[in-house]
């Protein structure tokens, strides 16, 4: 089912002050992953609305990433703990009707961890083409 | 003086002046780098005389730039005067940005630190210096002229975009310091990704003097033609935060076969290893053959609780970091094996206890040995043979890997530096300060301050407090001198409402990002955008040129958005923030599109999809600068009076330091004199200092002092307002009062628990507490005993309060030698779990009591307590097993005395909820961050110092109470706080008052008033999280509202054009 | 057998003598329904009003909607606002909705009395439109309902029918284990113990189903929806001045047109937004007019809250609100 030519369209919503900071070091280190996904920049994953994510898919995102800072490592000391409670029942709800919560993706990277997140973004990348185009939020018209 | 001047001559004399390339005239070599073909050889170059002298004004010379430094330079900086802080090294962040985590939040390091490096190298007032030594210091105090030799690195900081093809082009492998050896780097390098400056340099010693980094640097950032400086500095005061060494167990403590056997390592390598960007990224691997090791081993105290071999202190971190080390290893596999050798476990700080308390639950084996040797296996592993302390067993056991936990040493430069500065160095050979225990922070020479490892091992919360405390001290200096004028931006243009005109510059940085992508087909492609007034594509959007353009394009074509898509906003960001600014344009106007960082770099092998993606990413920049307004930055007059809670030694000294400083300070005692403990402690440990003498000498200074106003008998009752901006409701006998006030200090101090029940405590005259007795030693009423016991960690780390508290056996060994002192014939037993005097001085007080006093030491296990035993004459009699003999033991004892658990104040709890204030296990406070805000609340304005905190001895008190007190004048010396740009904003028809983005807020910044959130901007730190949290959007994050962040979404997804 | 009568008769007595001491201006309750079985809210301003006020098993609403009106209302300009506390009538589910308007700072305590009646259940009206059929349409005018432990028991004029409880108790009845008031100024009935249930059958019925037969049963269910909003103007929760999916300026979460993808969107949100707040009062199902299981998606994510954070709003004002407040050791399945 899946086809070899789909590009899925990916949108990593990272905090500034870890994960954006990986994602440099990720390229500072010159680690290569796939490029489908686009970073939007918010201040700290806390700002995550679940809202955003579901948005993305209905505007046809294929796959959603969510990254901030370890728990303990906050910037904004709590925001990374919100951003928990509120996107892991985000997923809970994807998976209760139906759409796949392999979408959707929340992770912790550090400022130093330039290839864990590369390593993320290409697993995630490769778990949402297995998925093939998302087609449940986006209203079948792809 | 006359000696520093000839030494300084011989210092000059010494210096290999490493400019040294030139072996053709100038004109020659200038006019053959433009050719792109110089080829020079390093033989037989001709000497170069420093570059012309360049003389800088300043306040506060800061040399180092290590953590310390780093906090020292912003808390001077902040205050509004001029740093010129000096590294040796190439970048900033010391020894703290190489270590993977921290203990005992396992925080990441990097992540702490780094963006305090980026702060510093941005702030207005701060003048980094890389590369640099200083080498002469004259004059006094107020008004010094020193020296700085700044070596060159053959590269432009200004030009080098830090894209690396030097490093790549670079022949020269060499090994690389950073890694503690471990890995190996070019030549030309940078010590870390996110070094600061991000600018390469070039080794001397290393260089081959090919010329082939300067034949690919597009930038021509490198001159082999740019000559070390001499640069004089005028300034006030001087702080020093030159940090420490590591021990290297190559001679003394060759035994354990580092150095000769691959696989044992030092801690600091371990670390290296451990973190994602070290020479395995994260892996644990042995050194010899990269396989995972399946068991690893720490020894302790190598070099350190020694005379003879390496240092006679403690080093205070190694037990904590080896602890911490191991976890993270149980954390990674858990079928690790991990032992960790010990003689003292010395969980002394905050949450250490439980930390080590944790990893022993994780199944890190802790054995009491120190190891008396070490062989290599054949196949590698690492066999230790050591004698168990507790079966007194000699046993072998093999490791894989053997980790050093090496102890913190005294820089070797230290001796020379103190000559060029005129400062005293102690026998170790640390800075001496002016009292070890009274004034850690003073050198032997006025103006001149310490801060950090320099002066003794530290942990990083206790030299940040240190450098804060320094930083007070310096501005003591000058605090008459004029500030340094606040940076005004220009008049900025109104452009709200305006239709928008975005400028796009599309950075190719070289090959960097046009290597791989398209740069000039992503400005072409964006230009048919409606509200892209002009797009292009440029070499080098942060050289000083590229700027010009911007400034001039902004000029011409009415621009009132720019978008820069080159790098990093991160490094990048606030230098394109200034451009705007320059032009008129409010800075929040201006987007970031990275497509190097995250596009060009990582995805090197599709041009296509790269190109596609760099035009999505400058696509919902666009979208969202559309969107972009202009946000005020918006200003809060600040009360220049600071109130100190607490009239302990660390709220007098805070109040000292802050009148010093000539701020208006008040300080709230809830009793009838200052003093605190000290009016209740005989003496003080490590010394026999008098505490009464010295609290004396402190409440004659505050009488005498123009700024400072005791309020005695006095309690808080309430506290409102914000900082800048407070007031405070005071109850006395003479009747209630108000006071407005700008900053607070919580000093509220700490006692021991209440130990009724236990130990027989309450029942016999014969028992008392360590506190009691001071005051029986004050009074001088003891019958004297025949037999004395100590019993330590009485009612501590147990499972009702499982921390250590900290001072117990500092205060057990010197109440022992003092009673030894006083009855020669009393037999002194003190019973023991660890013996933890940490740190400089205390342990070697110890020894000297253990070796020379005939004081008994025994030490009991957790599990088995000793227990008292009251007869019906009233005698008392001890019962415990001597967990080293596992002997069982009944001591008499005509005086029991029971060394308490400690915990905060009784006020604590109401102070917490006056100012808002988070507090943690045993009624101690929390700080905004546990290892670089230690002395600061997540609340914006309350500071904190001394007991309040944890348990503290006399230094570190005084260390923190300056340092809590250069924090709190930081918003007085600015007199006006200007606020975070990006808040959060209420639209009130919107709100129905739910409160709950106030519970969310972790500031405090929202307030529910008449129904409606209400946002302090003050508070506001621009999270977003409120925005995230509520549900109608009533409250917004400016800057990253939902509609701003929703446009990202579509244009993201939508090929808009 | 509950008494109904003797519950009435207790909250006629009770809303009177409020009236009377003018301890409330008026009192939100039931009464009997002009031409069905199932009751009607009323407001009750008079003391001499107060025998209009009925209860039974037909008492579906939850009256609370009307106690976030009072409390929002906008005096006029000129308009003096009258604060004086209000009474109403709530069963035990709708008291948990006091307790979250309490909590989320819409209803001060001290403008509301609670005659809280406990309670085992109440009717589902599609399940009571089927069973009336049974009788004779001339005497359906005058039934009564009446339950115990195992049966509704329906008089009606000539006669009576006993139907086995789950034939019409009410669906979101079936998985309550809330059958005393958590908040009331008086409790009316007996204290109910017993009653244990499997809370969570129906939302497992679901969990045990595959991804992709729980697609197809939400995506046939949600392109049923109209997007009347009916379930949001009924809920008690939802009382934002502007709520999001009526946003148009500057910009909108949603477009207009109803098809599965904004219907999803819409529900997904509204779900959301409800998180560790819904109380499963049941309202927005039981107003849907084409009957799509609404509560299933607001039960998933009670069944969350109280699986990974031991939050079960309703219960107790002085809780924190789950989407405000967190636990360090809350479960963490993050990479």
């Amino acid at each position: 089912m899946t086809d070899d030519n789909f590009e899925p369209k990916i949108i990593g919503f990272l905090c500034n002050w870890c994960s954006y900071t990986g994602a440099d070091l990720a390229g500072v280190s010159r680690i290569q992953y796939p490029s489908n996904i686009r970073i939007i920049k918010v201040m700290c994953s806390g700002r995550v609305n679940p809202q955003f994510v579901l948005k993305a898919f209905q505007e046809g995102a294929d796959g959603v990433l969510v990254s901030g800072c370890h728990p303990g490592d906050c910037h904004y000391i709590e925001g990374n703990y919100h951003a928990r409670r509120k996107l892991t029942m985000l997923s809970d709800i994807l998976e209760f009707t139906g759409i796949e919560p392999e979408r959707f993706q929340m992770s912790w990277v550090s400022a130093s961890e330039g290839k864990k997140f590369a390593e993320i973004v290409t697993a995630f990348t490769e778990q949402v083409k297995e998925l093939g185009p998302q087609k449940k939020l986006a209203g079948g018209e792809k | 003086m006359q000696d520093q001047n000839e030494y300084f001559e011989q210092y000059y004399e010494e210096v290999d002046l490493h400019d040294d390339y030139l072996m053709i005239p100038p004109e020659l070599a200038l006019l053959e780098a433009e050719e792109n073909e110089i080829e020079v050889k390093k033989d037989g170059l001709a000497k170069n005389k420093l570059a012309a002298g360049r003389r800088i004004n300043g306040d506060v010379l800061i040399v180092g730039a290590g953590i310390s430094g780093m906090q020292a330079a912003l808390d001077t900086a902040d205050k509004g005067y001029r740093v010129i802080l000096i590294e040796k090294s190439s970048t900033i962040g010391g020894n703290m940005v190489k270590l993977d985590k921290t203990f005992p939040t396992n925080d990441c390091s990097i992540c702490t630190a780094a963006p305090k490096m980026v702060e510093v190298s941005r702030h207005p007032n701060i003048t980094l210096m890389t590369y640099a030594d200083v080498m002469s210091l004259e004059g006094e105090k107020g008004d010094f002229t020193a020296h700085i030799y700044r070596k060159s690195a053959y590269v432009d900081p200004d030009v080098c975009t830090g894209c690396g093809d030097c490093a790549t082009a670079c022949p020269v492998e060499v090994i690389n310091p950073f890694d503690d050896k471990l890995s190996k780097r070019k030549g030309i390098s940078i010590e870390f990704p996110q070094a600061v400056p991000i600018v390469y340099s070039i080794n001397y010693d290393n260089c081959v003097g090919c010329g082939s980094c300067e034949r690919v640097c597009d930038a021509g950032a490198i001159s082999f033609l740019r000559k070390s400086e001499d640069i004089e500095v005028k300034i006030g005061s001087v702080i020093v935060a030159t940090g420490y060494d590591l021990f290297e167990p190559l001679e003394m403590r060759k035994e354990y076969g580092y150095g000769k056997y691959p696989n044992v390592i030092t801690a600091m390598q371990f670390e290296r290893l451990l973190s994602s960007f070290g020479p395995t990224e994260g892996k644990i691997l042995r050194p010899s053959d990269g396989t995972a090791p399946k068991s690893i081993g720490w020894i302790q105290c190598v070099g350190s609780r020694s005379k003879q071999l390496g240092f006679p202190y403690c080093s205070r971190v190694c037990c904590m970091y080896a602890t911490k080390e191991a976890a993270i290893t149980k954390e990674i596999d858990d079928s690790l094996e991990v032992t960790i050798f010990y003689m003292d476990i010395r969980a002394y700080g905050k949450d250490f206890q439980q930390y080590y308390d944790k990893a022993k639950d994780m199944g890190v084996n802790y054995i009491r040995a120190r190891p008396s040797s070490v062989y290599q296996n054949e196949d590698g592993s690492i066999a230790v043979r050591y004698m168990d302390t507790h079966t007194r067993e000699i046993l072998d056991m093999n490791l894989d890997m053997l980790v050093l936990s090496t102890a913190i040493m005294p820089s070797k430069q230290n001796p020379k530096l103190g000559k060029v500065l005129g400062i005293g160095v102690d026998h170790n050979g640390f800075f001496e300060s002016g009292s070890i225990v009274s004034d850690p922070i003073q050198t032997t020479r006025d103006g001149v301050f310490l801060a950090g490892c320099n002066q003794g091992p530290k942990d990083i919360p206790d030299s940040v407090a240190m450098a804060s405390g320094a930083a007070a001290r310096a501005v003591e200096a000058i605090v008459e001198r004029e500030k340094a004028d606040a940076v005004k931006p220009p008049e900025q243009k109104d452009v709200s409402g305006d239709k928008p005109k975005i400028g796009v510059f599309v950075c190719h940085c070289g090959k960097n990002i046009n290597g791989y992508l398209d740069c000039a087909d992503v400005a072409d492609t964006v230009r048919d955008d409606p509200n892209v007034e002009y797009s292009t594509d440029v070499m080098f959007a942060c050289s000083e040129d590229s700027q010009t353009d911007i400034r001039k394009t902004i000029e011409e074509k009415g621009l009132n958005r720019v978008i820069v898509a080159a790098c990093s906003p991160i490094t990048h960001g606030g230098l394109f923030q200034d451009t705007l600014e320059e032009s008129g344009l409010n800075k929040y106007l201006f987007e970031f599109a990275n497509i190097r960082q995250h596009c060009s770099w990582v995805h090197s092998h599709d041009r296509e999809k790269a190109t596609q993606k760099a035009k999505d990413l400058v696509r919902m920049g666009i979208s969202k600068s559309v969107l972009l307004e202009p946000l005020s930055q918006e200003e809060v007059d600040v009360i220049p009076v600071t109130v100190i809670i607490g009239g302990g030694i660390a709220g007098m000294k805070a109040a000292m330091a802050l009148s010093d400083m000539e701020i208006e300070t008040h300080i709230i005692e809830m009793g009838d004199k200052l003093g605190g403990n000290l009016n209740k402690l005989h003496s003080l440990f490590p010394t026999e200092l008098d505490p009464s003498q010295l609290a004396n000498e402190m409440r004659t200074k505050i009488e005498a002092s123009d700024y400072i106003k005791v309020h005695l008998n006095t309690t808080l009752e309430n506290v409102e307002g914000f900082i800048g901006n407070f007031k405070a409701y005071m109850k006395s006998p003479g009747g209630d009062s108000e006071l407005e006030f700008g900053t607070a200090i919580i000093a509220s101090g700490f006692g021991e628990i209440d130990m009724a029940g236990k130990y027989g405590y309450g029942n016999n005259p014969k028992i008392m507490t360590q506190m009691e007795l001071e005051g029986r030693l004050i009074a001088d009423d003891l019958e004297k005993p025949k037999s004395i016991v100590m019993i330590n960690c009485a009612g501590a780390m147990d499972e009702e309060r499982p921390w250590c508290c900290r001072i117990g056996c500092g205060v057990s060994i010197k109440n022992a030698k003092l009673l030894k002192e006083k009855y020669p014939d009393a037999e002194i037993n003190i019973l023991y779990r660890d013996i933890r005097v940490f740190g400089k001085e205390e342990e070697e007080y110890f020894a000297d009591v253990i070796e020379n006093m005939h004081v008994k030491i025994t030490r009991y296990s957790d599990v088995e307590k000793p227990q008292v035993v009251i007869n019906d004459d009233g005698s008392v009699m001890v019962k415990v097993r001597d967990q080293i003999y596992n002997d069982e033991m009944e001591l008499s004892a005509d005086l029991l005395v029971l060394t308490a658990q400690t915990e905060g104040s009784e006020s604590t709890d109401k102070l917490q909820q006056m100012f808002k204030i988070p507090v943690g296990p045993g009624h101690f406070f929390i700080e905004a961050h546990a290892k670089i805000r230690p002395l600061d609340f997540a609340t914006d304005g309350v500071y904190f110092c001394g007991s309040a905190h944890f348990p503290k001895n006399l230094a570190d008190a005084i260390a923190q109470a300056e340092g809590a007190a250069s924090r709190a004048a930081i918003p007085i010396m600015k007199q006006r706080l200007v606020l975070e740009g990006i808040t959060a904003i209420v639209e009130p028809d919107m709100c129905v008052g739910c409160g709950i983005c106030a519970e969310a807020c972790p500031f405090g910044a929202i307030d529910l008033i008449k129904g409606k959130a209400v946002v302090n901007e003050a508070l506001c730190k621009g999270c977003g999280l409120c925005n995230a949290t509520c549900r109608s959007g009533a409250i917004q994050q400016k800057g990253f509202n939902d509609h701003q962040i929703l446009s990202m979404i579509k244009s993201s997804l939508n090929e808009v054009f | 057998m509950v008494d109904y009568n003797a519950m009435t008769l207790d909250i006629r007595a009770k809303a009177k003598a409020m009236l009377e001491n003018k301890e409330v201006k008026y009192i939100i309750g039931w009464e009997r329904g002009a031409n069905s079985f199932i009751s009607r809210p009323v407001i009750i301003r008079d003391a001499g009003d107060t025998d209009r006020l009925v209860w039974n098993p037909g008492c579906v609403d939850n009256l609370t909607r009307y106690l976030v009106e009072e409390m929002q209302y906008k005096p006029k300009r000129g308009e003096e606002p009258d604060l004086s506390p209000v009474g109403i009538i709530v069963k035990p589910c709708d008291s948990k909705s006091i307790v979250e308007l309490i909590k989320e700072n819409i209803v001060p305590r001290e403008r509301v009395k609670i005659i809280a009646v406990t309670n085992i259940g109440t009717v589902e009206t599609n399940k009571l439109r089927k069973i009336l059929q049974k009788i004779p349409q001339d005497k359906r005018a005058g039934i009564d309902i009446l339950q115990d432990d195992n049966e509704f028991t329906i008089k009606y004029e000539g006669g009576e029918l006993k139907v086995p409880r789950p034939e019409l108790l009410a669906n979101k009845c079936e998985t309550c284990v809330t059958h005393n008031p958590v908040i009331h100024d008086v409790v009316i009935g007996d204290k109910i113990e017993g009653f244990e249930k499997d809370e969570w059958a129906d939302v497992a019925e679901l969990e045990n189903m595959s991804p992709e037969e729980r697609w197809k049963f939400w995506e046939a269910q949600i392109s049923k929806c109209v997007r009347c909003y009916a379930c949001r103007d009924s809920c008690s929760l939802c009382y934002c001045a502007e709520c999001v999916f009526d946003k148009e300026k500057p910009f909108t979460w949603i477009d207009k047109t109803v098809d599965v993808s904004n219907n999803m969107f819409y529900h997904l949100v509204r779900a959301m937004h409800l998180a560790g707040r819904c109380v499963d009062c049941g309202e927005c199902e039981r107003v849907c007019p084409v009957n799509i299981p609404i509560r299933k998606l607001n039960r998933l994510l009670l069944k969350s809250a109280k699986d990974r954070y031991r939050i079960y709003p309703g219960m107790n004002p002085e809780d924190k609100p789950m989407f405000g407040s967190y636990d360090i050791a809350d479960p963490d399945e993050v990479v």
